[in-house]
């Protein structure tokens, strides 16, 4: 879109965005947020770069294809179930305490459903932004 | 059972290696194939009757994309739907007991009751899948598969999962049992009279199969016998491991040649000894000779109490078979139209495992068995002498008719196919939508008359005002949705529907949903966005009949969730669940936030389906939705391959 209003602010939000979705899969645990909620904003962070300045640059900015982002994103989620696998069973949670922050492993499993959310909700979208283009 | 499938499993993956390397689209094939392992293997494993309803079927989906997998050929892709719907029908069989009893557990017996429909049924899928007479049509088409598909498929599992599965079985079949034997019998006898005509080296081998699958059928139905697995299972990898080798074999003379017709076939040893070599171990396997795991296999199964007329049949099958393919077209003058050459490394390390593994493990096994190996033996061998001999001038063509007949079928359902898409399908998306969303309007209201029937709210207090603003706001919302002419006001107002739910959802404490809820709709708008303008005009909305026929089904819907919605909120309270997950969210899982926990700790199995559905959605979309030029690894290629080939 030629809007110079929406083409700075885009530029502009996107970090914000992107930070503020790390924000809240970080913070999922123990307040609202997680790795859905993280994921969505963060595609709409891209979203709305891609309104301003057109897919092409969206993808160029993610660096990797978005197929491959789904795989990754998956394998994530899996590792984290089989890492359970060295606490016990397939999918048990296993904790490390670092202070008062417990790391564990459905940490990782949300960091994998960040990553999927992202991919899949970023695949539509700018499939969709390309053919309107 | 399972390590059968497993293990030569990865032999023919290894043996696929060099077969398939001179052909095309190898992406499609290894995943299929290992698709079909993981299925068979699940089958073989599964004691749950959903489970084993589900493994079944999955093995003749990923059949059927093995078996099409040359899909320039209208051969392959014929015999690929034949197979398809008769295995597929006759899995269906496997639904109906379950339906009747609920998830059942094999190995507690006693769920076939002698209930006529549960056991004809489960009879019907047997027979279907293990290609017992009349129902032995699919197996010579799905000759058209690839040759390692066709060793795996039809040496050790798939076929094998009707016998199996009637072993497991064989104690409740009741009355049926004898039925099964004469049709096991019956297989035997159709399969031997292929064997002696057939040309095509694979076809021989898929008939001698059939003829010990018949066999196996007879015997393993009997109640009596139903201890005996060791004995079965001894036979079961024998033959598992000399057929997969002489299909390997073929595979190789095809490969080589470039013909499997028997007839042109002689001479090959001096150009391909290796093959030659394991080809006559292999074929020493298949006769039964004594030291052999094929023969101890064989003459263990002969040694049973009750001896069935069906194993002398297969028996002599077996013997002509194995002659044809593995000795005959290894001996003689050279014929000089051919030009064969020795096989490839993988084919032949696959051909070679087989053929030792037969050996030594004959020797191995029958260290401890009985002395009179040799019975099982001289029998067959020389009463298929005399048939090979009166055969050998004779060439009669038999039991074509059976073919012919499943191919009408398959055409018949394939017409029955059209007239379905006629009616349902129109090519509309609004009229797609219209039959989903009218189904689900019906299903809802049907089940919720199936729940308790709850009287009417006594009155309605306005206890929250905020709430009722909202939901006012909503119900205005939705249905200025409907009656906008202009698409996207419509988007507009939903909305605004849209967020005035996530306004309910923080009100009521869930702030998670409520953060989702408007995310989502902040993206669905931009996608619409998107989307509008590439949309073709609507159809004529002021058309009153349609108009109506549309506000019947949506007032379906809504009547529908609704009294879905207040049977719901009237009908749990707290459950246990929620309460223990509550107070064990932090203590156990570290998290305050209990909806978060829930998603990805206590239930993160169900999340890892979800986002597993998820990228199944993405790439459905990426695929429909792509520009139009061929991606360099797809179309493009194969079209070259077929060329060269």
């Amino acid at each position: 879109m030629n809007s110079p209003i929406l083409t700075s602010v885009a530029r502009f939000l996107l970090p914000v965005f992107v930070t503020f979705s790390v924000f809240l899969l970080w913070r999922g645990h123990n307040a609202p947020g997680g790795g859905f909620t993280g994921g969505l904003v963060a595609s709409a962070g891209f979203a709305l770069h891609a309104l301003a300045y057109g897919p092409d640059r969206v993808r160029r900015a993610l660096r990797v294809e978005l197929r491959s982002l789904m795989g990754v994103g998956l394998g994530i989620a899996l590792l984290a179930a089989i890492l359970g696998l060295l606490g016990g069973s397939f999918f048990r949670a296993i904790w490390i305490h670092v202070g008062a922050t417990h790391l564990g492993t459905p940490l990782l499993f949300d960091i994998g459903v960040y990553v999927i959310v992202v991919a899949v909700v970023l695949t539509i979208l700018l499939i969709r932004a390309e053919d309107h283009a | 059972m399972a390590a059968l499938a497993t293990g030569v499993g990865a032999l023919v993956f290894l043996y696929s290696f060099g077969y398939m390397s001179e052909t095309e689209s190898r992406g499609t094939f290894y995943p299929a194939l290992a698709a079909f392992q993981a299925a068979m293997v699940g089958l073989v494993l599964a004691d749950n009757g959903t489970l084993l309803f589900l493994f079944w079927e999955l093995t003749s989906y990923s059949s059927f994309l093995l078996i099409s997998h040359n899909a320039m050929s209208p051969a392959a892709r014929r015999s690929a739907k034949n197979a398809l719907f008769v295995t597929g029908l006759g899995g269906l069989g496997l639904l109906i007991p379950m339906s009747q009893y609920g998830p059942y557990l094999i190995h507690e017996g006693g769920h076939l009751g002698g209930s006529w429909i549960g056991i004809g049924c489960v009879v019907l899928a047997v027979m279907t899948k293990s290609a017992q007479f009349p129902f032995s049509g699919w197996l010579p088409g799905a000759m058209a598969a690839p040759t390692p598909v066709s060793a795996y498929l039809h040496s050790a599992t798939m076929v094998q999962a009707g016998v199996y599965l009637s072993a497991r079985l064989a104690p409740e079949l009741g009355i049926v049992g004898p039925l099964l034997q004469h049709l096991g019998s019956a297989t035997a006898l159709f399969a031997l009279f292929r064997i002696c005509f057939a040309v095509d080296l694979k076809q021989i081998l898929a008939f001698s199969t059939l003829g010990a699958l018949g066999a196996l059928m007879a015997q393993a139905t009997i109640p009596a016998l139903s201890g005996q697995a060791p004995i079965f299972l001894l036979f079961l990898v024998g033959h598992a491991f000399y057929k997969a080798g002489l299909f390997f074999v073929a595979g190789a003379i095809e490969r080589s040649v470039g013909s499997r017709d028997v007839r042109s076939l002689r001479g090959l040893f001096w150009t391909m000894p290796v093959t030659g070599i394991a080809g006559f171990a292999l074929a020493i396997s298949a006769l039964g000779l004594p030291f052999s795991l094929g023969g101890v296999g064989k003459s263990s199964l002969a040694h049973l109490p009750s001896l069935e007329p069906s194993l002398w049949l297969s028996a002599i099958g077996g013997v002509i078979a194995a002659y044809r393919v593995g000795i005959r077209p290894f001996v003689g003058a050279r014929n000089l139209d051919l030009h064969p050459h020795e096989s490839p490394a993988p084919m032949l390390a696959s051909i070679g495992i087989l053929a030792i593994l037969g050996l030594a493990g004959g020797v191995a096994v029958s260290n401890g068995g009985s002395g009179s190996l040799s019975a099982g033996f001289l029998g067959p061998v020389s009463i298929a002498g005399v048939i090979l001999l009166i055969t050998a001038r004779l060439h009669l063509r038999l039991g074509n008719g059976l073919e012919q007949a499943f191919r009408q079928l398959g055409v018949g359902i394939a017409n029955m196919g059209l007239v379905f898409q006629w009616v349902f399908q129109g090519g509309q998306l609004s009229n797609y939508l219209r039959w989903v969303i009218c189904s689900l309007g019906i299903l809802l209201i049907w089940a919720s008359t199936r729940g308790p029937a709850l009287g009417f709210p006594a009155g309605i207090t306005v206890a929250y005002p905020l709430d009722s603003l909202l939901i006012a706001l909503a119900i205005i919302a939705a249905v200025t949705t409907a009656v906008l002419p202009s698409r996207l006001g419509a988007v507009a107002a939903m909305g605004i529907v849209g967020w005035a739910v996530a306004m309910v959802y923080s009100l009521y404490g869930a702030p998670d949903l409520a953060m989702t809820q408007l995310a989502v709709e902040v993206l669905t708008l931009i996608l619409f966005v998107f989307t509008l303008g590439k949309l073709p005009r609507l159809p004529d909305r002021r058309n009153a009949k349609v108009r109506s026929r549309d506000a019947t089904i949506a007032g379906l819907v809504g009547l529908g969730m609704a009294s879905m919605c207040y049977l719901a909120s009237n009908l749990s309270p707290l459950s246990s669940v929620s309460r223990e997950i509550a107070e064990r969210a932090l203590p156990e899982a570290f998290g305050r936030n209990i909806v978060n926990v829930i998603l990805v700790d206590f239930r993160a199995l169900d999340t890892l389906g979800e986002i597993t559905v998820l990228c199944v959605a993405g790439i459905g979309v990426y695929t429909l939705l792509r520009r139009r030029t061929p991606a360099p690894e797809s179309s493009t290629e194969s079209l070259r391959g077929g060329e060269q080939a």
